[in-house]
C-alpha cells in the first residue's frame, strides 16, 4: 500500500482539490499534519546529531524549568522534586522521557502528549502560541539549534549557499528552493552583523544547553547560523509531516 | 468537532466502504467487521483507528478553532449560539480552597455545640454516612465545637467567625451557600467532581468549557488561566494536577494556562539568553516570510494558523510582562492587598493578579490556595491558613467593587467538600481534627449575578446535614454557568455517543435563590 500512487501523492492542495474535497476524504492529495510531540522533540535532537540511539534503558529526565512536579506534588510523594539528568539522558528520544501524570513534560504537554490518565484514542492536534514558544525559547530547542548550525558548518563546506542546502536536506529532505533560500541568506546577514557588533549576545546564546559547543567556530558566526537553525527548526514545513 | 472522524459516534459518518481503497482491502474488512461485531464495540473503534492511522491524517482533517469564537464581535453571539441570554457575569474568579474548610469553624456557626464539648455525635445525625479509613475505625465520635468565637458583622448581621476578620469586612457584598454537599469523600473524586462534574479523569473544567463556549475577550492573554499558590511545607498540602484544568474531550487549546511566580511567568516565554528583542523580530519575519512561501506553495489552511500563532506567542511575550509588572500600582493597592501582595506566589499576590487580568479582559482565573486538608491540629494550622488567604480575598472584592469591575464580574470560593463536626483523633480543650465530610459544605460567591448580603440554604445543629435548601455540586456548577449567561442544558458537546454538559446527566438545578 505505501507503494500505491494515492499513498506516494504530494500534499499539496490546489485551489479545484481545496474546494471539491476540503477535509481530503477523498484523498485528492497527500496528508499534511503537524507532527506529535515526540515526534517534533526528537527531529530537532536528530537535525543536530544529538539524538542518542540507544534502544531501552531507564526512563530519561531531561531539561524541565522548575518548579514543575513541586507545585502539584503531594509532599511526601517520592517525585515531588524533579531531578535533571545529564549527558546523554538530555538527549534521548521522547519516547524515554520520564511520565508523571500529574505534571508531564511541559513542552510535550504543549504539543499535545496526552498525559496517560486516561484513554487516548487519538492525538489532538492543536496549533497555539506556547507551542511557539516552545520551539522558540526551550533550552532543549535552542541548543539543538546549535548543534545543527556547527553541524552544516562542519558538513556543508565553506559557503553559505551549500550551509543552507544542507540544512534544508536534513530538516525538510529538499534543497531550499531559491526563494526560501534568499530569505534566509537575508536573515543569516542580518544575524551576523549583530551578533559581530555584538559579541557578548553571540556567546551567550552559543553557551546554552549543556552540550559543549565546537569551540572552532567563533562565537558570532555560531550565534547567528543558531539563529537561521531555529527558524528552520520553526518553518511550518519542519514541524509538519 | 474534533471527534474522530472514523470513530462510530461520529456525525459524520464514514466506513471504509466509502473511501477510495482497493476492493480487496474493503472485502477484507467486511470479513474483519462481522468477527468484530462479537467483539463488541470497543473492539470495533479500535480497529476503525488503526485502519485510519494506515491512511494518515489527512481524510480525517477536523479543524479547531485558530482562537476560540470571539464574543466582542458582531452580535455578540457567537457560531455555538453563545450567551443563551443577557449575562450578569462577563468573566469569573474562583478562590480554589483545596483540601476542603472546615465550614463549622469558619463560616456554618452553631452555637449550641459548646455546651457539647466531648459529648458524643447521635447515631442518628450521622445515619448511614460513609465515614473515610481515617475515622472509620473511631470508637468515639466526640463532638469538637469551633475552637474560635463568632461575631455578627454588616448590615446583615452575619456569623462570622474571628479567624476572618477581612472577609467579615465584605459580608454585605457576599452571598453565602451553606448547604452544598457533594458525592464524593476523598479529594481526587471530590475536587474532580468540583472542576469538571465528573469523578473520573477526561472530562473538560468549568474554565474549558467557558473558554471553548465564550471564547477570549483579549487576544494577547490567555481565555483561562491558572494560579498556583506557593505551599506552605507545613500545610498538609493535597495535590493537584492538570487534569483539573484540563480540557479533557475539548480541543486542548481550551484548557487553563498557568501563570507561574517562579520562572517564566508563562512557561517558555522569555527569549533565550543572547537574543534581544529586534533579533527575535528578525526571525519572526524571517519564518513568517517562508511560511507564506508554504502557504502559496501547499495551500493548507493551517499555515495560515501557524503564522497567526507565532505572532500571538510574540505578543505574548509583550502583554504578560506587563501584566505581571505590578511596579505602577498606586499604593492604594499595597494598602489593600497587604506587603505580602509583592511577593510573587502567594495567595494576595495572585488575587493582584487575578484583578490584572480581569481589567485585561482574561475570561476565567483559578487560584489554587492548597493546605486546608486540617485532619489534626486544627488549632495550629487553621489561623495560619486563614491568615494566609483572608485578606487577598477581601482586597479582590473590594478592588474589583472600587474599579466597578463587580459588576461584571463573578468571583466564587469554595473548597471540594466540608469537614467533620465530630473529632479526628484525639479531642482536648486545645486541639482537635477534623476528617473529610461530603454532605454540606459552606462556599461564598461575590459579583455579578448574585445577590449580595445573602444566605442560602441550612445545616442541622451539627452542621451535618442539609435541612432546607441543598445546593449539589452539580447545581453549583449550572448556577455559575447561568451568571455567564449560559443555559447548562443546552451547552452540550457530543462525545461518546452523549451530548456531554458540566453538569453530568443526572439533572441539575440553577439555585434561582442566590441570584439578582
Amino acid at each position: 500500500m505505501v507503494m500505491s500512487a494515492t499513498y506516494r501523492q504530494s500534499s499539496k492542495a490546489g485551489p479545484q482539490q481545496l474546494a471539491k474535497d476540503p477535509r481530503n476524504q477523498w484523498l485528492s492529495h497527500g496528508p499534511r499534519f503537524r507532527m506529535d510531540a515526540e515526534m517534533v522533540r526528537d527531529i530537532a535532537l536528530q537535525s543536530g546529531g544529538l539524538l542518542v540511539q540507544e534502544i531501552g534503558g531507564p526512563s530519561a529526565k531531561p531539561y524541565q524549568p522548575p518548579s514543575i512536579w513541586e507545585q502539584v506534588s503531594y509532599p511526601t510523594s517520592d517525585t515531588v522534586r524533579y531531578v535533571q539528568d545529564h549527558g546523554s539522558s538530555l538527549h534521548r528520544r521522547s519516547m524515554y522521557t520520564y511520565v508523571k501524570r500529574m505534571a508531564l513534560l511541559p513542552n510535550m504537554d504543549a504539543f499535545d502528549a496526552p498525559a496517560r490518565d486516561v484513554v487516548c484514542t487519538r492525538r489532538q492536534r492543536t496549533d497555539t502560541p506556547l507551542q511557539a514558544l516552545v520551539t522558540m525559547n526551550d533550552v532543549q530547542w535552542v541548543e539543538a539549534a546549535r548543534a545543527l548550525a556547527e553541524r552544516v558548518i562542519r558538513e556543508g563546506g565553506p559557503g553559505h549557499e551549500q550551509r543552507i542546502d544542507r540544512m534544508g536536506l536534513i530538516l525538510l529532505s529538499r534543497v531550499p528552493p531559491p526563494p526560501m533560500a534568499a530569505v534566509l541568506e537575508k536573515s543569516l546577514g542580518e544575524m551576523q552583523k549583530h551578533y559581530a557588533a555584538n559579541p557578548k549576545d553571540a556567546r551567550a546564546l552559543v553557551s546554552i544547553g549543556e552540550k559543549r559547543r565546537d569551540s572552532s567556530i567563533p562565537e558570532p558566526e555560531l550565534a547567528a547560523w543558531t539563529m537561521i537553525a531555529s527558524e528552520m527548526l520553526n518553518l511550518d514545513e519542519t514541524l509538519n509531516k | 468537532m474534533k471527534q474522530h472522524p472514523l470513530c462510530s459516534d461520529c456525525e459524520n459518518k464514514i466506513t471504509p466502504m466509502d473511501l477510495p481503497i482497493p476492493s480487496g482491502l474493503k472485502k477484507e474488512w467486511a470479513t474483519c467487521e462481522s468477527r468484530r461485531r462479537f467483539l463488541g464495540r470497543t473492539g470495533k473503534v479500535l480497529g476503525w483507528a488503526a485502519l485510519a492511522s494506515l491512511f494518515g491524517e489527512a481524510s480525517l482533517h477536523y479543524r479547531a478553532f485558530a482562537s476560540g469564537p470571539n464574543l466582542q464581535t458582531g452580535s455578540g453571539i457567537n457560531n455555538l449560539g453563545l450567551p443563551h441570554f443577557a449575562p450578569k457575569a462577563k468573566r469569573a474568579i474562583y478562590l480554589f480552597m483545596s483540601g476542603a474548610p472546615p465550614q463549622v469553624d469558619l463560616f456554618d456557626y452553631k452555637p449550641n455545640l459548646a455546651a457539647q464539648f466531648n459529648s458524643d455525635m447521635p447515631a442518628s445525625v450521622r445515619g448511614n454516612q460513609q465515614l473515610t479509613g481515617m475515622t472509620a475505625g473511631q470508637a468515639r465520635f466526640p463532638i469538637a465545637p469551633a475552637h474560635w468565637p463568632f461575631n455578627q458583622h454588616g448590615h446583615t448581621g452575619t456569623w462570622i467567625s474571628d479567624l476572618l476578620p477581612y472577609t467579615a469586612r465584605m459580608v454585605d457584598d457576599l452571598t453565602f451557600i451553606k448547604s452544598t454537599n457533594t458525592d464524593a469523600i476523598n479529594h481526587e473524586p471530590a475536587i474532580m467532581l468540583m472542576n469538571t462534574g465528573n469523578m473520573n479523569a477526561g472530562k473538560p473544567c468549568l474554565g474549558a468549557w467557558l473558554a471553548y463556549g465564550l471564547g477570549n475577550m483579549n487576544d494577547n492573554l490567555p481565555t483561562f488561566v491558572v494560579l498556583q499558590t506557593k505551599t506552605n511545607p507545613k500545610e498538609n498540602n493535597q495535590p493537584v494536577s492538570s487534569r483539573l484544568w484540563s480540557s479533557g474531550f475539548l480541543s486542548s487549546e481550551f484548557s487553563g494556562i498557568g501563570l507561574r511566580s517562579v520562572g517564566d511567568p508563562v512557561l517558555y516565554l522569555q527569549d533565550p539568553a543572547g537574543v534581544d528583542r529586534d533579533t527575535r523580530r528578525r526571525m519572526l519575519d524571517a519564518v513568517e516570510e517562508i511560511n507564506r512561501q508554504t502557504l502559496a506553495e501547499v495551500g493548507d489552511p493551517e499555515t495560515n494558523s501557524r503564522i497567526a500563532q507565532y505572532e500571538m506567542a510574540f505578543r505574548m511575550q509583550s502583554s504578560v510582562p506587563e501584566l505581571t509588572d505590578l511596579s505602577r500600582e498606586p499604593e492604594s493597592t499595597w494598602d489593600l492587598y497587604g506587603p505580602e501582595a509583592k511577593e510573587p506566589g502567594t495567595f494576595a499576590y495572585n488575587c493582584l493578579l487575578a484583578r490584572r487580568m480581569a481589567e485585561r479582559g482574561v475570561r476565567f482565573t483559578q487560584i489554587y490556595k492548597r493546605g486546608w486538608d486540617v485532619h489534626d491540629n486544627v488549632v495550629g494550622n487553621l489561623p495560619v491558613l486563614c491568615q494566609e488567604t483572608d485578606r487577598g480575598c477581601f482586597a479582590l472584592v473590594t478592588d474589583l467593587k472600587r474599579r466597578g469591575l463587580l459588576d461584571d464580574t463573578l468571583v466564587i470560593w469554595a473548597g471540594e467538600f466540608g469537614r467533620t463536626v465530630y473529632s479526628q483523633g484525639g479531642l482536648s480543650q486545645e486541639n482537635y481534627g477534623r476528617d473529610h465530610h461530603p454532605r454540606c459544605f459552606t462556599v461564598w460567591m461575590a459579583g455579578a449575578g448574585v445577590r449580595s448580603g445573602f444566605s442560602y440554604g441550612e445545616t442541622d445543629e451539627y452542621s451535618y446535614n442539609v435541612v432546607k435548601d441543598p445546593v449539589h455540586v452539580r447545581d453549583f456548577n449550572a448556577t455559575i454557568l447561568h451568571c455567564l449567561g449560559i443555559d447548562h442544558n443546552q451547552f452540550t458537546y457530543k462525545f461518546q455517543g452523549l451530548d456531554q454538559k458540566l453538569t453530568s446527566p443526572v439533572p441539575a438545578f440553577v439555585v434561582q435563590g442566590i441570584l439578582t
